[in-house]
């Protein structure tokens, strides 16, 4: 009786271990939420796309020279609102790095949906990018290049050519209340930023993206250009223009470049 | 043996509930029109995943994107954001984000297969207002 008893517990637990394991081991899939491991040559791919909108504080900008008013109560209108982004990167979950392409995108106020390439398929945590071209690419004719198309822009040049000054890495133009109380009539502002040392990192924070075999995974981020004049003592007209390559080794430029991470946000 | 019963009843129970998110995935033959219309097929759709309060809807919808019916049109069509590519359908902000693994919309789950296929074949069909 009790060699029964026994042989009957014995099948319980070979029972519950063999459930245990089948449980687990049917849930492969959610090993993808580990850390992704080093990608081979050959992984499939999607389509890594940006969605970037041009806000002012809260506010879609769909229009130039319309007044939009932040939520600080300031009055802005743009008549230019462009900038470069190059050097896109993937963040893994385990931290490591993937480029996605030497493409660089010239993002203006009329367009809002860019391709930046091929990204291996799977987990990410964050999206790096620098705001502006490399040292290379700043000094290339406007026409020599494969790059022609976003770089033949006279919008982006410090002058009537591109050389010998390099491109405007970001170009912000319009009209802003300078008042303390914010109550005063509009004033013209031009900001150009540009110059190798002004080549600017963007490390977004953590969101995680996926990315699909033949799928398309987006990057949806808001450009809040208001976030370009955290700090700048607007009442002192000097602080109005960045306008030459020679100006963008003032503080002031400085102080527009250290705020450029800031302006990129990801959409709610 | 009654033991027995009992704990194969529990195997099975396990071994079935283990993999239950892959149902999603499971293939579906998705039945739908040969011409899809925006009033008829895609509309409803966002009606009752979208254009619902505190989101896609109102005076301050999410994303600055108002899909209620008046003007889901327009909004989706406006050459510059991107929501409707018929050019290169897959690159449609519209049909990327409803099929997104990791931040899909509506934010509430992702929809299903068909409903998903069915906005593609309509801006693979052009998109039209129809």
């Amino acid at each position: 009786m009790n060699k029964l008893i026994k042989n009957n517990f014995n099948a319980v637990w070979v029972l519950l271990i063999a459930a245990a394991i089948t449980g687990f081991s049917s849930c492969e899939k959610n090993k993808n939420e580990a850390p992704a491991p080093e990608v081979p040559a050959n992984t499939p791919k999607g389509t890594f796309m940006f969605h970037l909108h041009t806000y002012l504080s809260d506010s879609e900008v769909d229009l130039y020279n319309i007044t939009y008013t932040t939520t600080e109560g300031r009055n802005i209108s743009l008549s230019m609102a462009q900038l470069y982004i190059s050097e896109v990167q993937l963040e893994k979950l385990d931290g490591s790095l993937v480029d996605i392409s030497g493409k660089k995108i010239l993002k203006t106020f009329e367009a809002e949906t860019f391709v930046v390439g091929d990204a291996p398929v799977g987990n990410y945590k964050s999206i790096r990018f620098k705001v502006g071209l490399n040292a290379a690419t700043n000094q290339l004719s406007p026409t020599a290049s494969s790059d022609s198309l976003i770089l033949n822009k006279p919008a982006m040049w410090f002058g009537g050519s591109a050389q010998p000054d390099g491109y405007v890495f970001l170009n912000l133009q319009g009209m802003i209340d300078t008042s303390a109380n914010m109550s005063s009539p509009l004033v013209p502002f031009v900001y150009k930023i540009g110059t190798n040392a002004n080549y600017k990192q963007v490390i977004m924070p953590d969101k995680s993206l996926t990315i699909t075999e033949g799928q398309v995974g987006f990057g949806h981020i808001m450009v809040d250009y208001n976030k370009l004049f955290t700090g700048i003592q607007l009442n002192q007209s000097t602080n109005l223009s960045v306008a030459t390559a020679a100006d963008n080794g003032s503080a002031l430029a400085a102080a527009i470049v250290n705020n450029i991470p800031s302006i990129f946000i990801f959409e709610p | 043996m009654r033991d027995y019963k009992h704990i194969s009843f529990f195997c099975c129970l396990i071994f079935c509930y283990s993999c239950s998110y892959d149902k999603a995935e499971l293939n579906v033959d998705c039945v739908s029109p040969e011409t899809v219309s925006f009033s008829g097929d895609i509309q409803p759709v966002l009606n009752t995943h979208c254009a619902v309060s505190g989101c896609h809807s109102g005076s301050s919808p999410a994303g600055n994107l108002n899909l209620e019916p008046s003007v889901a049109y327009v909004q989706l069509m406006n050459n510059s954001s991107g929501y409707v590519d018929t050019i290169t359908p897959i690159y449609s902000v519209l049909h990327a984000s409803m099929n997104s693994s990791s931040d899909p919309m509506p934010p509430t789950g992702k929809l299903d297969k068909c409903t998903v296929d069915l906005i593609l074949k309509w801006i693979q069909q052009k998109a039209k207002n129809n």
